[in-house]
């Protein structure tokens, strides 16, 4: 029976679809096309999320800020009728607006990577949607490496940045790219471990695995690796250059960073990338650490069935969405982070504690594999009881340091300070 | 794997490496590498191997090619013309390059290649790899993290400053302020 059930989980979307165009037309759609459709699906669906989320993005900033937001675009009914429902076609007309802009490719720029890097960016968020999984059975793909290919896909996003950077032939373009590398290549390596905690506990890489895992040991990741997820979270937040964490495009210092020779849609591709590396990074926590599209208080049928895969479908949205609201909480209620400071909690703070997390999950994987060969299931207490420790030794260690002396301590190293 | 689409990814592979060696502009011999280090990544992943495929991407393009740019971006004036190898390097290199192919060559051509029994596409389980390298590639799987550790051993003690130079260096910026 379980055999049936892993076949299901695994199954990639795509089967869904030949065997629909079986039933209705008495044959497979031929390999090419399936790719072409299965794409097609994915970039509606990016871009219309992106446009939704950038819409969220202001209305959310403008209710923290005390504001309305874009209140006056969409169908008369809907104008002033209360702040969440004007102005629901701002981004569509600002979409529009950007297409019909002129693309300027500025006299002494590098043309060829200059045309490159938004395409690139945009195209590598969108190459590494292809694993994540929305409900059960609905994935592009369920690679055997699933989460290690959303983790080396997304590392070319930095190449991007970079040759926007160096092609722009602008110092403070440069300036952002240079900032932009040394940031992402630094926080690359706390996010990765703090993903591998969890790959330990379910033995896999597989995104729908790791789900099914967490479903098998009937806690989500989250509550023994407390730490690895937020280590994780703020971590992707640096990745995907986000407040506070976007001393690449600092403003008020570098013009827009790496964005400021870009016009038009060339611009809005980046845009485009942050808004669905965003969903991408909160789709992947959902996954690992907060248990997938497991419905709770409701029993995983042992067949294909719809109606699991559609609530399945809706609880992972919930989750994916909640962390994304999280983010922009953060976004709109924090101060920029300094880059000597960004870096000092990066290498200092967050890796050491990544390593800490790693062990705890490492105690977790051994009390399954024991459980295993003992012929029984892992007490569910006894995992909270590690969350629980762990993390009250963590917190109650890190308050031990005198606050001057705490390792993730902003003030910065030099010691000009003493000399006064 | 169709003969077409060896040959259509082995085109990706060389002709961007050639650019790699011949491309006066250094920037963009820095990003042709990275389109040849993701050629040998398509290979990978048609030669039923994708975790060597996607740690190729990992590493090479997205780590090591990645730093290599950075540096670029470091350094002053890497564009001037003044930087260019002399005709003496260009000679040497092209000599080592030549007898390099030809030894590879000469491997490759006398080698008896074994036909193995055709894999599942996704290739080996990834845990049967992850025993091998703690049983019996042990020995090979240290001596190669020991060579990445004395690589940044190297790196720290180049990049450091002397406790002197830090001194002057605090001394400096005291010395700065009203």
């Amino acid at each position: 029976m379980a055999s049936v059930r892993n076949t299901w989980i695994h199954s990639p979307a795509g089967e869904y679809l030949n065997r629909l165009s079986e039933q209705t037309l008495g044959r497979e759609i031929p390999a090419l096309l399936l790719m072409v459709i299965m794409l097609a699906i994915m970039l509606v669906f990016l871009a219309v999320s992106a446009l939704f989320l950038i819409w969220l993005e202001r209305k959310i900033s403008a209710r923290i800020q005390n504001r309305m937001g874009p209140m006056l675009s969409g169908p008369a009914f809907l104008r002033n009728r209360s702040m969440w429902f004007g102005g629901g076609f701002q981004t569509a007309f600002d979409a529009i607006k950007l297409l019909l802009k002129e693309l300027i490719i500025p006299g002494r720029a590098d043309p060829v990577p200059f045309v490159m890097a938004p395409v690139l960016i945009f195209g590598v968020s969108v190459a590494a949607f292809l694993v994540v999984p929305w409900a059960p059975a609905l994935s592009v793909a369920d690679l055997n490496i699933g989460l290690l290919y959303v983790i080396s896909v997304s590392s070319l996003t930095v190449l991007s940045i970079i040759m926007a950077g160096w092609a722009s032939n602008n110092k403070y373009s440069l300036l952002g790219g240079l900032r932009s590398a040394a940031q992402m290549l630094s926080y690359e390596i706390p996010l990765l471990f703090a993903l591998l905690g969890p790959i330990l506990m379910a033995g896999t890489l597989s995104m729908q695995g790791i789900i099914e895992a967490q479903r098998e040991l009937g806690v989500w990741f989250v509550v023994p690796s407390f730490l690895g997820a937020v280590i994780y979270y703020v971590a992707a937040i640096a990745e995907v250059n986000r407040p506070p964490f976007d001393i690449p495009e600092a403003e008020s210092e570098l013009v827009a960073g790496y964005v400021s020779e870009y016009s038009g849609m060339m611009f809005a591709m980046f845009f485009l990338a942050e808004f669905s590396n965003m969903m991408l990074v909160s789709a992947i926590a959902a996954t690992v650490f907060f248990g997938g599209w497991a419905v709770p208080f409701m029993p995983m049928p042992e067949q294909p069935d719809l109606l699991y895969t559609l609530i399945g479908g809706v609880v992972f949205f919930m989750k994916t969405y909640a962390l994304i609201l999280l983010m922009m909480w953060i976004r709109w209620t924090f101060p920029r982070v300094r880059p000597d400071h960004l870096m000092n909690m990066g290498w200092k703070f967050m890796l050491p504690l990544a390593f800490l997390n790693l062990l705890i999950c490492a105690g977790v994987a051994v009390m399954q594999a024991e459980a295993t060969a003992a012929g029984q299931p892992v007490s569910r207490l006894a995992v909270w009881l590690v969350g629980a420790v762990s993390l009250a030794v963590i917190v109650g260690g890190l308050s031990l340091f005198k606050e001057k002396d705490r390792p993730y301590h902003l003030v910065s190293a030099g010691g000009a300070e003493k000399k006064e | 794997m169709s003969p077409l689409l060896f040959y259509a990814i082995a085109l990706v592979i060389i002709v961007p490496a050639l650019a790699v060696v011949l491309s006066e502009n250094l920037f963009h011999a820095g990003l042709c590498m990275i389109v040849s280090f993701l050629g040998i990544a398509a290979i990978y992943a048609t030669l039923s191997a994708p975790f060597v495929a996607a740690m190729q991407v990992l590493v090479y393009a997205g780590a090591i090619a990645v730093i290599l740019l950075f540096a670029f971006m470091l350094t002053h004036d890497i564009m001037q013309p003044q930087l260019q190898s002399s005709r003496f390097q260009q000679t040497a290199s092209g000599v080592v390059c030549l007898v390099l192919a030809g030894f590879l060559g000469r491997v490759a051509m006398s080698s008896n290649w074994q036909v193995l029994k055709s894999q599942a596409a996704e290739g080996v389980p990834l845990g049967v790899l992850g025993k091998s390298f703690l049983t019996d590639y042990l020995v090979p799987f240290e001596l190669v993290s020991l060579l990445l550790l004395m690589t940044l051993v190297g790196a720290i003690v180049i990049a450091r400053k002397e406790e002197k130079d830090r001194a002057a260096w605090e001394n400096d910026d005291v010395a700065v302020k009203p």
